[in-house]
């Protein structure tokens, strides 16, 4: 009975209990970190490489960044709740928590281009010198992830309300949650590495 | 077709992997992150010289990879999940990690790193030495 | 057996995916994994007669000393391309042609666990390929070798759309190598029949999975290489400029990242299949199965840590040397303990010398060749005389030709059967073997020699007084030779055995793995029933249930695969097996438009820059930048300066330039757009499909 499983099934289950899909979010996550090791570390090995200003300490706004990963933070919350809900079959309160993970999405990546308007206007271009090189590719990158993110969290949005998003489906959810954690975590990860090590070391 | 049980997946979830934790413990969990968010902010402000820059690190490194460990171990389910899937991700993380400490301790330091801009500009900056004036900075050549 | 489709419902009714689909269409929208498998393997052969016409030029252009057969810059052209066809057009996906056929075969599996990804991955290998070739015709094929350092590859060095044909090119393939290998992790783990532990796989799957861990860990080291340099060139941003702090070395650092468990992804799978072979042709098991599955494991987790022993000579320091040449010394170890279990299979069996053992044979000893060459380049101080030499071509043509290729040729003869139904001609087996074999060490084995001459790479001529003119006629002769072996494959494939091949029935090798256990050719749903896996080989223990008793593991307690029930439950509704679909190739060729958009797009910064005094005198004139264009298209058909004297020829090639960089990300942005719409209509695509129901009376003969 387990082999005999339907393809192309959202209903998918393997031999080991798991469903495919969650498999290969996981193995996608792994080689995401890859994926963001590299830049990072592109990021640190030119750390005080810079021939030129400015540089990120002359730059940097600290309030500004906490307040944006504090947003980030939230939105994954949000994110464990709407999961939570859909799991439940409380299909308004999965509406409601989804939006507001994408709504919070969306001021970081508000916060991120404010940001990076401030930063051009100081005279940090991607061509300026390497941290602006460094700082928008990596950055930029991280940001793509959200945005992608908050277009995934939005289509499941409206999809719900066509029928599409149930407590059968909430596998569907949980792929999404998993995606949106992961730029979570990144994120935890360039904020301290990027922005607070700059000012200790 | 298939058993109606075999479509419902959270309930595998629950035979298989164990406990779905509550909303309560969500909550508590994101307050947690919130409060170590803050700290590490915080660890900035108090005053940076040789001894606490050592403390600094070592304590922002500590938070976040605690901020990381939470986020994947209980927002991603990972704790509750089959261990393959920490496997999985795993082998993704200890990679990556090695590789970019590898690559860091390979390509060379910077050799007369840029001051910022409102501190004395100086030439050359031997290990150890100050560059500021009034107040302690470490210097880059590390 | 009859067929009842699944019915659909409206725009994706109208795309009539649900019943079996036939001819071109077939082709086009199929998510058979077979299908799939042979779309790889004869798109990767058809490479592999480009990559080794290129390679007959560099050696008829090397055959005697300052010919001029091609002028540098095509000769760079041709070793460029040679090197990035052979690795990411032919020997990678030929092995991917393997996964995908044998994979879900071996495992007990009706397809793998993402058939459209499965198909979106070889489009985009396809449309990946083509826009790496398509190059050619612009005359401006990749040349910079394909490491592709900078600063060479920088735009103020390189200012044709070479690398980006190359850089935009390797990104498409990555994408496809990657959604494969998530696709064969999640298959491999997750869609075993029951019965068969993760010890009990066959070890061609078992070098699949690590090869797919490859993939999906290096591959994106390159991506964002190939991002930084793509933005350095189009974008003028830092990342290898030297002029701003940037350091080229980061580069090489990246490449080789990925680059040296790359050449681990392209050994694996044809060590799995040596793994296949021997014991089928020396009638016994694999001496030590599980040393050789952990060695591979080894030998995979090992290769991240190796990767500056391919910058020996770049000046990194002693300690970083030292520490890369010990780690390479120790990777050797794994790799030697499988050639043991090799031999050790190979002691006392009943050998048949048969194509597919021959060349198997040829594996080990010319794998184990390159491997002792390996082990001198990775003492650094030996590799200080050795890098960049023929040395070192000599060594990797060992390993990759005379270990992978001679691995997936003997694949090829070995699985042939299965795939068509019929056999190789054996005699023409035997005559390409003997040709590859005696053209390939005769080409490659006098290298040694060369390199340790001082003959160095990627040189387009050398003058006769080096003294390299007869061993370099030499390699010429073994080249040529080689075609020879490669004209027997092809006609023997492609025409008489595929026509009047002898028809081979299920098991023509009297083989071990549960894929001889099916029809040659397997019908589309691959097992009548999904078989109960009750120990290591089970085919062999199927034909042989004397032996089952030895075996310490019963059928009762199969442990981790399945639910473990001992019937086998028949579905009401006949297997399932899913229609063919247009999203995996739609979205592929609005990805490949989206690269081709890209690749014209390059160099854009540094254009604008170098025209940009031209644009601000125009602006101040009072000419926009589309009036720009069209005077700048009259300055350059009447080789004539304009009337308000703006513009000069080569500015207005510039401004013209600079226009189709524009263009090119206006194509970008369409094409990225119609990728990512197909993308959504294929997730919002239905399961659909249709039913395959057996008749009674083949029920009962079950």
């Amino acid at each position: 009975m387990s082999s005999e499983v339907l393809l192309d099934n959202p209903h998918e289950m393997g031999c080991t209990g798991m469903p495919h899909r969650k498999i290969l979010m996981w193995a996608f996550l792994a080689s995401d970190c890859m994926f963001f090791g590299s830049l990072i570390s592109t990021y640190l090995v030119y750390r005080g490489h810079s021939t030129t200003h400015p540089l990120p300490e002359d730059i940097f706004d600290i309030p500004l960044t906490s307040t944006s990963s504090f947003v980030l933070l939230l939105s994954s919350w949000l994110m464990v709740l709407a999961l939570s809900a859909v799991q439940k079959g409380k299909l308004w309160e999965f509406r409601l928590w989804t939006l507001g993970v994408a709504f919070f999405g969306s001021i970081f990546l508000g916060f991120q281009v404010y940001e990076f308007t401030h930063f051009i206007h100081g005279g940090l271009t991607l061509k300026q010198n390497l941290f602006g090189s460094t700082f928008f590719v990596l950055t930029g990158t991280h940001g793509c992830h959200v945005a992608i993110g908050v277009l995934w969290l939005m289509s499941l949005f409206f999809y719900s309300f066509i029928g599409g998003v149930t407590k059968e489906r909430s596998l569907d959810v949980e792929i999404a949650g998993l995606y949106w954690h992961f730029v979570d975590i990144v994120w935890i990860v360039i904020f301290t590495a990027v922005y607070l090590l700059e000012y200790i070391i | 077709m298939q058993h109606a049980s075999d479509l419902d997946f959270e309930h595998e979830g629950h035979k298989s992997g164990g406990g779905h934790p509550s909303v309560l413990f969500y909550n508590i969990i994101a307050i947690s992150l919130f409060v170590v968010t803050a700290l590490e902010v915080a660890i900035l402000y108090p005053p940076l010289n040789e001894f606490s820059m050592f403390l600094k690190v070592s304590v922002l490194v500590a938070l976040s990879v605690g901020k990381f460990a939470i986020v994947v171990a209980f927002f991603m389910h990972l704790f509750f999940d089959a261990p393959l899937l920490t496997f999985l991700f795993a082998t993704g993380m200890v990679i990556g990690t090695g590789t970019v400490v590898a690559l860091i301790n390979v390509m060379p330091a910077a050799e007369h790193p840029l001051q910022p801009i409102g501190k004395p500009k100086v030439d050359l900056v031997m290990p150890g030495e100050h560059t500021y004036i009034d107040e302690w900075r470490p210097s880059r050549t590390v | 057996m009859h067929i009842e489709p699944v019915k659909e419902k409206g725009f994706y009714d109208f795309l009539g995916r649900q019943v079996e689909p036939k001819g071109l269409v077939g082709w086009l929208t199929t998510v058979d994994h077979k299908r799939i498998g042979i779309l790889y393997a004869v798109t990767a052969l058809l490479w592999f007669l480009v990559g080794g016409i290129e390679a007959l030029a560099i050696r008829s252009q090397l055959a005697v000393a300052n010919q001029r057969l091609y002028s540098a810059e095509t000769y760079n052209q041709l070793f460029t391309m040679h090197g990035t066809t052979m690795i990411f057009l032919v020997v990678m996906p030929l092995a991917a042609g393997f996964f995908n056929y044998m994979v879900p075969l071996m495992i007990g599996a009706r397809d793998v666990a993402f058939p459209r990804l499965n198909a979106f991955s070889y489009w985009m290998f396809l449309f990946g390929s083509l826009l790496i070739n398509a190059s050619w015709l612009f005359g401006a094929a990749p040349n910079g070798s394909w490491v592709g350092y900078p600063p060479l590859s920088l735009f103020q060095y390189s200012q044709g759309h070479n690398y980006d044909f190359w850089l935009i090119g390797l990104q498409i393939l990555g994408i496809a190598s990657v959604a494969a290998s998530l696709n064969f992790i999640t298959t491999i783990i997750n869609m075993r029949a029951p019965g068969m532990t993760m010890m009990r796989l066959p070890v061609f799957v078992w070098m699949t999975f690590v090869t797919n861990f490859l993939v999906v860990l290096a591959f994106p080291v390159i991506t964002i290489a190939l991002a930084e340099l793509m933005f350095d060139r189009t974008y003028a941003t830092n990342f290898f400029n030297p002029m701003k702090g940037g350091l080229p070395i980061w580069w090489q650092h990246l490449f080789w990242v990925f680059g040296h468990p790359e050449v681990y992804i392209l050994i694996l799978p044809p060590m799995g299949i040596v793994s296949e072979v021997l014991p089928v042709f020396s009638r016994r098991p694999l001496f030590g199965y599980p040393l050789v599955v952990g060695s591979g494991i080894a030998i995979g987790f090992m290769g991240f840590t190796v990767w500056a022993h391919h910058m020996f000579a770049s000046g990194m320091g002693n300690i970083a040397n030292a520490a890369f040449a010990l780690t390479t010394m120790t990777i050797a170890v794994p790799t030697g303990v499988k050639i043991i279990n090799w031999v050790g299979t190979l002691w006392k069996g009943q050998i048949r010398m048969r194509a597919p053992m021959l060349f198997a044979l040829g594996f080990i000893y010319q794998f184990m060749m390159g491997g002792f060459s390996g082990l001198m380049h990775a003492n650094a101080a030996h590799d200080a005389q050795q890098h960049d030499t023929y040395f070192i071509v000599a060594h990797f043509h060992y390993v990759l030709i005379g270990g992978a290729l001679f691995g997936l040729w003997a694949g090829i003869y070995y699985w042939f059967p299965k795939i068509t139904g019929r056999m190789l001609n054996e005699g023409r087996g035997h005559a390409a073997f003997w040709f590859l074999f005696i053209g390939f060490n005769t080409t490659f084995f006098p290298m040694h020699w060369l390199g340790l001459n001082g003959m160095p790479r990627r040189i387009y001529s050398y003058s006769h007084a080096q003294g390299w003119d007869d061993l370099n006629f030499l390699c010429t002769c073994g080249a040529f030779t080689m075609a020879v072996a490669v004209l027997l494959l092809f006609t023997d494939m492609f025409w008489f055995s595929l026509k009047n091949g002898k028809v081979a029935g299920p098991d023509p090798w009297d083989a071990r793995t549960l894929e001889w256990s099916i029809p040659s050719p397997p019908p589309v749903y691959n097992f009548d029933e999904i078989p109960q896996v009750k120990a290591l080989d089970d085919f062999w223990m199927t034909k042989h249930p004397e032996l089952l008793h030895h075996e310490p593991e019963e059928a009762t307690h199969a442990a981790g695969a399945g639910h473990g029930e001992g019937h086998v439950h028949h579905d009401d509704h006949g297997i399932h097996m899913p229609g063919g679909s247009w999203f995996p190739m739609f979205a592929s060729a609005g990805f490949a438009l989206g690269g081709w958009g890209l690749v014209h797009s390059g160099g854009m910064y540094h254009v604008k820059e170098s025209v940009q005094s031209a644009i601000d005198a125009a602006t101040k004139a009072g000419v926009d930048w589309d009036h720009l264009v069209v005077l700048a298209k009259q300055v350059v058909s009447t080789k004539a300066a304009d009337a308000q004297n703006l513009l000069s020829v080569t500015s207005a090639e510039t401004v013209l330039k600079l226009e189709s960089c524009y263009t090119g990300v206006k194509t970008a942005i369409v094409g990225g757009i119609l990728g990512v719409l197909g993308i959504f209509l294929w997730a919002l695509e239905p399961i659909g499909g249709y039913y395959i129901h057996k008749n009674e009376e083949e029920h009962a003969h079950e």
